[in-house]
């Protein structure tokens, strides 16, 4: 693997089995039913950059970011986070290392905070899980400087969640994220259950954090305009597979696969020049899947081969497309 | 003359510990075939305000004053018998998560027919034809098909769709729309603004849309109502709020939103957060974030007043000095 890569995903699966219980299935003699979450996705993140991920909902991105924090198991594929694996069957040292490297911060920060936990021991609880401080005083000092770089005050220590607003909530999830000193941060829509003016804040203070201590990000949204603000490079999922994947620069100004530019069309404009049209219909069943380029129901300029063939990813200018009609 | 006038209308809700007031001093009035939309950010009031126009306030909550007028007639303190023939008959209710207004123990075409023989003199096949026809209108293929089928059996769009024939039902002349498009992707969200902006001019319905998404405003309504902390921060045409805002807090909500292209290394954005409404100040609640605040700003209110400017309203010492001191 490379020196100055973060994370690399080699033709990840994630596959669940979604079948009936067997006695119906034998009664009603039906087929098992595996809904395909992730299907053969690869890609990578070099050191200090953000990486987005973005698609409708049930395209598979939390999926991946769950995969990646270790929280799904693949069926197939490799995932490794600065040249270690995250997943078994790697030595539980190696496990341990890689987890505290990497943190994840989730979207609905009145669900990811223990209501019966201090705000303190929220925090530091990765550093007594990776026994990072040398004693209580040290634990307290670490959790203060936390508090203080999110933006809250080290009094703030003493109270519970039910205390603090959304956006409040969200920096003490970030907070906790940082307390064991990760590399790589995976976040899975932190501001999508915010207000825009608490959104404002929040990101800033994502920029802010990666530009003082350099961490790499895997950044989750299905906001076009969050995403533009944030990332480096940008990922379009769809149905469980990345149809593109390209710079910043290139996917707004020069969008090459049909869903990424029907993507980028329905975004609402502030400034009301241009009326959206909206994408007909919606993401198919991943559970039965249309056959070829899963997007040719959509897609306008399907031909015979999309529905027959499956498209893969290849390299044209600085993007990487999987289309057909591009070649 | 407008088709919803609500007038001072003021929401409390007694606690233990004294009485919040959610909604103060709110005045809208929305004609026929306008989308008013009415935005700010989650605790500012404005679902509280969508609710109280249909009676729909849960308790402890209640309307301490104000008046709301349907077509002419108030309605604000009817007997909830009453309300009930109102609503669904002449005001239409879509809210956010089609899921849980839908009952999943019944066909949508049962629900859809329950309320139209509620409300309408029909014989039951006549009920079911109505119930087809609306189906279609909202653009859910072979409606007929359909009719038996539950609400799981629908995508998240297409519950959204069956949602707002049911508030169609009874040819209302008002819709309340509150957050309708939330729970919706981008994509599934254009589709259903088209039908509701579609709806409001063809069958010209008076429809009030809440939301906290300034994309959605800019896409679908005429007129805007800025809500901030229970009152109108401001109030004008679409295009002139979102171009030219006002308000120091419209304006900040205005820049803190992300724009594609527009390459920021820092986005603008509103320091602190809107106070509780326990906590909230003697003077002008968005004064404690406010770039432009003076001495009377902490103490006094301000009340919405018309901006030297046709059709616009802001509730801010910088456009009233002068009224002030005359």
């Amino acid at each position: 693997m490379h020196e100055n890569l973060m994370l690399d995903v080699q033709s990840l699966k994630i596959h669940f089995d979604v079948s009936s219980p067997f006695v119906t299935r034998a009664l009603k003699r039906l087929p098992k039913a595996v809904l395909k979450a992730v299907d053969g996705l690869t890609f990578s993140i070099a050191k200090g950059q953000t990486f987005s991920l973005v698609g409708e909902s049930g395209c598979g991105k939390s999926t991946v970011a769950r995969s990646v924090a270790g929280l799904y198991t693949p069926t197939s594929g490799e995932i490794h986070v600065n040249s270690g694996a995250t997943q078994r069957p790697a030595k539980r040292e190696q496990l341990k290392n890689t987890s505290r490297a990497v943190q994840m911060i989730f979207q609905d920060p009145y669900a990811s905070l223990d209501p019966r936990w201090r705000v303190h021991s929220i925090i530091a609880e990765p550093i007594r899980a990776f026994g990072l401080a040398k004693d209580e005083k040290d634990e307290k000092y670490q959790v203060d400087n936390l508090l203080e770089q999110v933006g809250l005050s080290p009094d703030d220590g003493t109270k519970f969640p039910h205390e603090f607003s959304g956006g409040q909530r969200q920096r003490i999830s970030i907070a906790r994220a940082l307390s064991s000193k990760p590399d790589f941060l995976i976040c899975d829509e932190p501001t999508s259950a915010l207000d825009v003016s608490v959104q404002a804040q929040i990101l800033n203070l994502m920029s802010h954090l990666q530009e003082t201590l350099g961490l790499t990000y895997l950044f989750i949204s299905h906001d076009l305009a969050v995403i533009d603000h944030m990332s480096d490079h940008i990922g379009v999922m769809y149905l469980g597979r990345l149809c593109e994947i390209t710079p910043k620069s290139e996917l707004f100004k020069n969008p090459l696969h049909p869903y990424t530019k029907l993507l980028l069309e329905t975004i609402p404009d502030l400034k009301g020049k241009k009326s959206r049209a909206p994408l007909e219909g919606e993401v198919p069943n991943p559970i039965n899947p249309p056959t070829g380029c899963t997007f040719h129901p959509r897609c306008p300029f399907a031909t015979r081969r999309c529905i027959t063939e499956q498209p893969i990813l290849r390299s044209i200018g600085k993007s990487q497309v999987a289309c057909h009609a591009i070649e | 003359m407008a088709v919803l006038e609500v007038i001072n209308l003021k929401v409390e809700f007694p606690t233990r510990r004294g009485v919040l007031t959610a909604v103060d001093e709110v005045s809208l009035s929305i004609d026929a075939g306008e989308i008013l939309g009415v935005v700010g950010e989650s605790g500012a009031g404005k679902s509280l305000t969508g609710a109280a126009v249909v009676g729909l306030l849960e308790p402890p909550g209640e309307v301490a004053g104000g008046q709301v007028f349907l077509q002419g007639r108030d309605i604000t303190h009817l007997p909830e018998n009453e309300m009930r023939q109102i609503r669904g008959d002449q005001i239409g209710v879509i809210f956010q998560d089609p899921l849980t207004s839908l009952n999943p123990l019944y066909t949508i075409g049962r629900q859809l027919t329950e309320t139209i023989l509620t409300h309408m003199k029909l014989s039951p096949a006549q009920a079911k034809d109505k119930a087809i026809s609306l189906l279609h209108e909202v653009g859910i293929p072979a409606p007929e098909m359909r009719l038996n089928a539950f609400p799981h059996e629908f995508s998240g769009g297409m519950r959204q769709r069956v949602v707002i024939a049911l508030a169609l039902c009874c040819d209302p002349s008002v819709i309340i729309a509150d957050e309708p498009t939330t729970a919706l992707d981008v994509s599934v969200q254009a589709q259903i603004i088209a039908l509701l902006k579609k709806l409001a001019k063809e069958k010209g319905v008076a429809m009030m849309l809440v939301t906290h998404d300034m994309g959605v405003i800019a896409e679908a309504a005429d007129r805007v109502a800025v809500m901030y902390s229970g009152r109108l921060a401001e109030v004008g045409d679409v295009r002139k709020v979102i171009d030219e805002p006002k308000h120091p807090y419209t304006v900040g909500l205005m820049g803190s939103i992300p724009q594609i292209g527009q390459n920021l290394k820092k986005l603008p954005n509103i320091p602190g957060s809107m106070p509780r409404l326990n906590t909230r100040p003697l003077g002008c609640a968005f004064e404690s974030r406010c770039t432009k605040s003076s001495e009377i700003c902490k103490t006094k209110i301000p009340a919405l007043s018309s901006v030297p400017e046709e059709n616009r309203q802001a509730a801010c010492w910088l456009f009233q000095e002068e009224n002030e001191y005359a």
